[in-house]
């Protein structure tokens, strides 16, 4: 019964807390633009996620330790300050991203310009990660996310054609267009597959004091909730396929798209759609700034954990503090939310070999993983993913000066 | 135990389970004809800088000097103090009631971060 309770929440966590800026922005555009047609890449990055979620998890209720600490240790200090300094600056970015997306909505619901909600939104982000807990601030966005299933349901009011839908989720060639196609298809997978999910997912499993017994619940919770989490992402392409891409609207900017809810929802359409961005966005932010802090303090070996008092981890809670001010810069210069994101998902990509690449020995590390190691077929799916890794990286750089202006 | 491989970036820990840091370097005593001598496990920003480049440590070390508050000198922890070696590595020190240790953190604590409301304690 605990068990299915932990799996229920987890489950709900992972689809209420899975549309950030990254997801919202690659798919509109997808859609908008190829139809179905990169439905596969959002399938591809969805089980590469599972399988990462499911061995960062396993690490921490085994182990109470987290990627960032095995990987300090097995790897050592002048390996690992490569991994920590890409992933804080591109941490960095997509809480910019984040912060210019939650910016946006507030301006599509009022009128009044991002700018002037980009300090207003840092300052909450800060608020609610200095007084609140990790398990208020976890679950409690993920309630509140559940509204992103207003995607779904548009989706299935809209109608799709299931056949063309189930075609595409086979990899395959574009109709025309190949540099933008792959630059999104980059995007997507970069917006999925994201190294943030690799290091804040240990983190949290060990904030939340999993032991051996959380490996089934674990193991459900990365597989189904992953999976449910996708669909919504799913949802939006569908959705903008089937509302945005007739009516020739390329999705170059989120006002273009707002509309996008009003065709299946009418009036409720409109706020449906910023609110869906707000609470993604903001949730997604006060992840990635507790993101940041825990992959800092972890590799200088400080004390952290957001269920603690910030008295009782002065840098922990003074590295999320310092990081809010910097990610709120772009937005309050009006910087394009969009145009930050997809740039934050080249970067993404570009810093995922490096994250990911280390899971394959410190899976097979019987000191930190006991009897738990990798299997044959984790251990294929890791050395699979990192070799995708790879290969993002390097095409990430020509593809986004090809597809992206 | 091999120094490197179970000491050397491990996570250190007092006896209330606090984090000291993580060994950022290990000192030996090189002597003429005998085997070396471990002598103590430093933490330190300039120490873990120097692994990455000699350049490095000294820019850490002047920028630290010019805005950190307290002295810049790394932590040594002498292996007698060690109690358990596994994932991490546990210290008879008590972090809480000794002055000279997590200097910059009850700084912060006191100076900075106590001031703003909601830090609780």
């Amino acid at each position: 019964m605990k068990n299915l309770s932990k799996i229920g929440l987890g489950i709900l966590t992972s689809v209420g807390g899975y549309l950030e800026v990254g997801s919202i922005g690659t798919s509109l555009q997808a859609g908008a633009r190829f139809r179905y047609e990169l439905l596969w890449a959002l399938l591809i990055g969805t089980v590469c996620v599972a399988f990462l979620t499911e061995m960062t998890g396993r690490l921490a209720a085994v182990s109470h330790h987290t990627v960032v600490d095995a990987m300090r240790k097995r790897f050592g200090f002048g390996f690992q300050v490569w991994p920590l300094a890409s992933q804080v600056i591109v941490d960095l970015f997509v809480l910019a991203s984040e912060i210019g997306g939650a910016s946006l909505a507030l301006e599509l619901a009022t009128g009044v310009s991002m700018r002037v909600w980009a300090i207003p939104i840092a300052t909450a982000i800060w608020a609610l990660l200095w007084l609140g807990t990790f398990d208020a601030i976890e679950h409690g966005v993920a309630v509140l996310g559940l509204v992103t299933l207003c995607f779904v349901v548009a989706a299935l009011e809209l109608g799709p054609e299931w056949r063309e839908l189930r075609q595409s989720l086979v990899p395959h060639m574009p109709s025309a267009d190949a540099g933008q196609y792959a630059y999104l298809a980059v995007g997507i997978l970069g917006a999925t597959i994201s190294p943030y999910l690799v290091t804040f997912y240990s983190s949290g499993g060990v904030e939340e004091k999993w032991t051996s017994k959380d490996l089934m619940p674990n193991r459900m919770v990365a597989a189904v909730g992953m999976g449910f989490g996708s669909l919504v992402a799913m949802a939006v392409i569908v959705v903008s396929a089937l509302v945005l891409a007739p009516r020739g609207v390329k999705a170059e900017t989120y006002q273009e798209a707002a509309f996008i809810l009003t065709i299946p929802f009418q009036r409720w359409g409109y706020p449906l759609f910023w609110v869906s961005l707000a609470i993604g966005c903001i949730g997604a932010a006060l992840e990635i700034s507790l993101d940041v802090s825990y992959i800092v303090s972890q590799s200088f070996g400080w004390d952290w954990g957001e269920s603690q008092k910030p008295a009782e981890e002065a840098r922990f809670a003074l590295i999320y503090t310092l990081a809010m001010p910097i990610a709120a810069i772009p937005a309050l210069i009006g910087l394009d939310p969009l145009k930050l994101t997809m740039f934050s998902m080249a970067l993404t990509v570009i810093a995922l070999p490096i994250v990911v690449g280390p899971l394959i020995v410190i899976m097979n590390d019987e000191q930190y993983l006991k009897t738990h190691t990798n299997g044959i077929v984790t251990n294929v799916a890791v050395v699979l993913i990192v070799a995708l890794a790879f290969l993002l990286a390097i095409v990430a750089i020509p593809v986004q000066m090809i597809g992206g202006s | 135990m091999d120094l490197v491989r179970d000491v050397l970036d491990a996570r250190l820990v007092d006896r209330r389970g606090r984090s000291l840091g993580r060994v950022d370097g290990i000192l030996l005593d090189v002597r003429d004809g005998r085997p070396p001598r471990f002598v103590a496990m430093e933490v330190g920003l300039v120490t873990a800088a120097r692994r990455i480049h000699p350049r490095l440590a000294r820019w850490v070390r002047a920028f630290a000097i010019k805005v950190l508050p307290v002295p810049v000198r790394p932590t040594r922890y002498s292996p007698r103090l060690c109690r358990d070696i596994g994932v991490d590595v546990k210290l008879d020190v008590d972090a809480q009631s000794d002055a000279r240790l997590l200097r910059l953190e009850k700084w912060l604590r006191r100076h900075v971060v106590e001031r703003i409301p909601g830090a609780g304690e």
